[in-house]
């Protein structure tokens, strides 16, 4: 009798815990289930060991994942300095390089494969041209409101964990 | 007599003002969607060029919601020889920059027609949390964007694009 409600009780436990940290970790995500917009909460980079802030400590941004599978991404640090001649084309050395060194923007169209937990963004036009044209895998997951995204190769190197919000 | 006056008044106020309501949702609905761009041309002083080069790659999205974001690049910028985005050198990154505009934010369209842009963040930082007002007219399966007050400092832009499937 003893035996028999220890064996219930580990079928039970070995059935409820792993769909607990399933529900933890978030579930990977369906492409209609990305459609709308996502405000950027944090981007972690990490590079070497070490983990940093991608785009500062208050990052700002956005992603719309449009129903017809395109997409738009533009993520920038908050204290980026503005052009002194207000003219994108004439921006000084050190100007240019704190928006290419402080932002990303990029847009195209997005899948996502429910067998490989992934979703592909197919990059079409960019900030940083080293990614345009590339097809760019993801893992995406949803808890809630909170959409967790790991990019294993980020364009400073490394990896990194981006944090969204929906934006209702 | 005085009341009759001031009713058919109130009237007629209500009138317009629903009429011009009516222009605006109307433009709403036909800007509503993505639109793939076509061409960007920059008119300074009566010389028109190709902004982003002869076959711009750009989108622009209105939402049902009132978001929106404008994506545009010149094709065939230099690689990044480290490919790291934080390791460009000076030329890199001046012409990564020039060539490329992605800006987002909310929009609101005013009773003249007007589309009011209300950026919140951009590629290029002057641009962030500006107001900006941009004509947009819609005919078939063309969208027409014009800018008075384009990034790049002076004169005019007109941009056309056509409405993705």
């Amino acid at each position: 009798m003893r035996i028999r409600f220890v064996i219930a009780m580990f079928v039970i436990l070995a059935l409820v815990v792993p769909a607990l940290m399933l529900a933890r970790d978030g579930k990977a995500v369906t492409a209609k289930q990305l459609v709308g917009t996502w405000k950027v909460v944090s981007v972690t980079n990490e590079r070497d060991g070490k983990k940093i802030d991608g785009f500062g400590p208050n990052p700002q941004g956005i992603t719309s994942f449009i129903g017809n599978g395109r997409f738009v991404r533009v993520l920038t640090r908050s204290d980026l300095p503005k052009f002194a001649s207000n003219n994108r084309n004439t921006g000084t050395p050190n100007e240019n390089q704190a928006v290419m060194q402080g932002s990303i923007a990029y847009f195209g169209t997005y899948s996502c494969t429910a067998a490989e937990k992934s979703c592909t963004y197919h990059i079409e036009g960019g900030t940083f041209p080293n990614w345009v044209g590339a097809d760019q895998k993801r893992v995406l997951t949803l808890t809630g409101d909170e959409l967790r995204e790991t990019n294993p190769a980020a364009s400073t190197g490394g990896n990194a964990v981006l944090v969204w919000k929906r934006v209702q | 007599m005085r009341i009759r006056l001031v009713l058919v008044t109130l009237v007629v106020l209500g009138l317009v003002f629903a009429a011009d309501n009516a222009q605006a949702q109307s433009l709403k609905k036909q800007i509503v969607g993505t639109w793939s761009i076509v061409s960007v041309v920059n008119d300074v002083n009566g010389s028109k060029i190709d902004l982003y080069g002869p076959n711009p790659q750009g989108q622009i999205i209105f939402t049902r919601d009132g978001h929106f974001s404008f994506s545009n690049m010149r094709p065939g910028r230099t690689k990044f020889a480290a490919n790291s985005r934080t390791a460009g050198t000076p030329e890199e990154n001046k012409e990564a920059m020039g060539g490329y505009l992605n800006d987002f934010g909310t929009y609101g369209i005013d009773a003249d027609g007007t589309v009011t842009l209300h950026i919140v963040g951009c590629s290029f930082p002057n641009w962030d949390g500006t107001e900006q007002k941009r004509r947009i007219t819609v005919k078939g399966d063309e969208l027409k964007w014009e800018n008075a007050t384009p990034s790049t400092g002076s004169g005019y832009v007109v941009i056309t694009a056509k409405h993705a499937k």
